[in-house]
This record gives C-alpha cells, sequence and structure tokens, in this order.
C-alpha cells in the first residue's frame, strides 16, 4: 500500500508511523485509564510502560534474530555486511518475542523499584491488544506480514510493496488480525472493572489471541514462517500461550472455590 | 547520573539522524539512567535527561523500524533498501 513516507527527506516506515501512534495511545490508556482500578503511582505506571516499550523492542527483534539466524549466517559468511546490518536492524520484529520482552521489561521495572509486578502486569495486558490492533496496520500499509493467494470478498492487491506478492490479490490478515484485537480489547475493556486483581483478564486474553493467531497463521502468505514440524513457530508459541490461559482459569477458580 | 542521562539523550537524538543503532543504545541507556535517576532524587536535570531520552528512544525507533511483526521478508526487504538508497 504505503510502505514508506518521506519527511524532511528521511524515508520512514508507515509501519513505524502506526506504531508511534499506537504507543501514544496504549500509554496514555494505561497511565490513565487503566491504573485507576489500582493504588499505584501514574509516574511509576509511566516509567514502568518506558521499560515495557524497551523490553518490547529487544524482545521482538530477538526473536526475530533466532527465527532468521540461518539467514544471517549466510550473509556473514557471504561478506554481505550491509545486507546483514539491513536484515538485522530493518528486517522485522516478531510479536511474540515483543510480548515476552515486554513482560520482562515490567518485571525488571517491578523488581529494580520495588514495586507490585501484578499490578504493573495487570495494568499492562488490556493495553497490548490495543497497541497491537493499531500496528497490524501498519503491517498492511508496509504490506508485510501479507495472507494467502485469496480471490474472494475483501481480498486485496498490493501495487507498491517491497515485501507483498505485487498484483496478485492476497488474504488481508493484516486488517483481520488488527479486527480481532480490537475486538479482544474491547472485551478485556468491558471485564476489566469484574476482573479486576484476577488474573482472568491475562488468561482470557491468552486464549483469544492465541485463538486467532493459530487459525490466521494458516492463511499467512510469508514465505519464511519458522516451520517446525509442519507448525510455525508463532502457531506453537500459540498452543503454549493456550494452555498457560487454560492454566490461569483453573487456578483463579480453584481460588474462588478455595475461598 | 542525572548529567549522564542529560548527556547520552542529546547524544541519542543527535545520532537518530547519523547512525540509528548508537543513537537507540544511547537513548535506552539514558532513559534507565534518567529513571533512576528521578525516583532516587528528583531533579530538572533529570527530568530534562528523561525528556531527552525519551524524544531520541522514539526518533531513533521511528528511523530505524521499517517493518515490524512480520517474520521473514528480510531478504526483500534488504534488497529493496539497498535499490532505494
Amino acid at each position: 500500500m504505503h510502505p514508506y513516507v518521506t519527511i524532511f527527506g528521511h524515508i520512514i516506515g508507515s509501519y513505524a508511523i502506526m506504531s508511534f501512534i499506537a504507543i501514544v495511545i496504549s500509554a496514555l490508556m494505561a497511565v490513565f485509564f487503566f491504573s485507576k482500578f489500582y493504588n499505584i503511582n501514574k509516574e511509576d505506571v509511566f516509567y514502568a510502560f518506558l521499560f515495557a516499550l524497551i523490553g518490547c523492542f529487544l524482545g521482538a527483534k530477538l526473536l526475530y534474530i533466532f527465527i532468521n539466524l540461518p539467514i544471517l549466517i549466510q550473509y556473514i559468511l557471504a561478506g554481505k555486511f550491509n545486507d546483514m546490518y539491513l536484515s538485522l536492524i530493518r528486517g522485522g520484529l516478531v510479536f511474540y518475542g515483543g510480548l515476552f520482552g515486554t513482560i520482562f521489561g515490567l518485571w525488571i521495572y517491578a523488581k529494580t523499584f520495588n514495586i507490585s509486578f501484578k499490578t504493573l502486569f495487570f495494568i499492562a495486558v488490556p493495553v497490548i491488544p490495543l497497541f497491537h490492533s493499531i500496528a497490524r496496520i501498519g503491517c498492511f500499509l508496509a504490506g508485510c506480514c501479507y495472507g494467502i493467494e485469496y480471490h474472494g470478498f475483501g481480498s486485496v492487491i498490493f501495487q507498491k510493496t517491497p515485501y507483498a506478492r505485487i498484483g496478485i490479490p492476497l488474504f488481508p490478515t493484516q486488517l483481520i488480525e488488527s479486527a480481532c484485537n480490537m475486538i479482544i480489547f474491547l472485551i478485556l475493556f468491558i471485564t476489566y472493572k469484574k476482573f479486576k486483581g484476577t488474573f482472568k483478564t491475562c488468561a482470557l486474553y491468552c486464549i483469544l489471541y492465541s485463538i486467532t493467531r493459530f487459525t490466521l497463521e494458516f492463511f499467512r502468505g510469508d514465505v519464511e514462517r519458522g516451520i517446525i514440524i509442519g507448525l510455525s513457530t508463532s502457531q506453537w508459541i500459540s498452543i503454549i500461550l493456550f494452555i498457560i490461559g487454560i492454566i490461569l482459569i483453573i487456578k483463579e477458580n480453584k481460588t474462588v472455590t478455595d475461598k | 547520573m542525572a548529567v549522564g542521562s542529560l548527556v547520552l539523550g542529546i547524544v541519542g537524538i543527535v545520532f537518530s539522524f547519523i547512525f540509528q543503532p548508537i543513537g537507540l543504545i544511547c537513548s535506552i541507556v539514558g532513559l534507565i539512567l534518567s529513571i533512576v535517576a528521578r525516583k532516587k532524587e528528583p531533579s530538572g536535570m533529570a527530568t530534562a535527561g528523561l525528556v531527552c531520552s525519551i524524544i531520541g528512544l522514539v526518533l531513533n525507533l521511528i528511523l530505524v523500524i521499517a517493518c515490524g511483526a512480520c517474520i521473514g521478508a528480510a531478504g526483500a526487504g534488504a534488497s529493496w533498501l539497498n535499490s532505494i538508497s
């Protein structure tokens, strides 16, 4: 669609701009809305958000490097250091790496400044699908994370992108994932007060998102998906996330029964 | 610590226009330092460091991230970026 825009002579990725918008909206929601439900300083929430942001970027990049290690090694062996640099820095990010990085960033902040990690975690969970929903629109603009060839209703044809197959109708995986994430966010938003102080919000997110991602992975058309025993890396992580969600629900229900 | 965060924040902003990976590292370190400084003893210098580091981080991230959340497509992206630069 529109992978890049030029601002003051600098080529800037549309994805980066959408990510920036997503960061700002998510920060505002976390600091001014979700933190209201807990006895926590807004400043701490903001700092924790910054730590989570750093963790998110580093985690997403590390998982990307891990998945693309063979390609990066090939670049090094072939002496193509410029290509390796571009792949490494501008190549991409992997959502699940970002998710675990975010949690790690929050944990580091909580441990360093002696703040309840659980509280920070409960505030962060509903913001994740909101951030993801907006960022996925950036994927659509960039033309990455594209779908398989599809000629039915809602198919999209990319004309100007370095990533997707040009001129072929494709399944709009980015837009569908964005819409699903927004629905997940709305569900978490509505149920947030009810599930306050419990892991139910987290469990709900784990279950809903893992199902969404697992299904959508079958419609993804990008070539390198990091396939392990017939399933992509993200599908394996989705299975783990789903199991975590179920365990959390069982644990929460058990706690309620015990009380 | 507050002075360090301010210096790193400014360096981060400057390097965002020259070489983003270094700018990114400076901004991240500056941000952490400024938060630690503000938590220990809030001062104008630490606040300035925090603001500069946030601006540096945002600028570097925006200029570094070409495409996100996607696995693969690195080769295509790299050669395309090579062809336009």
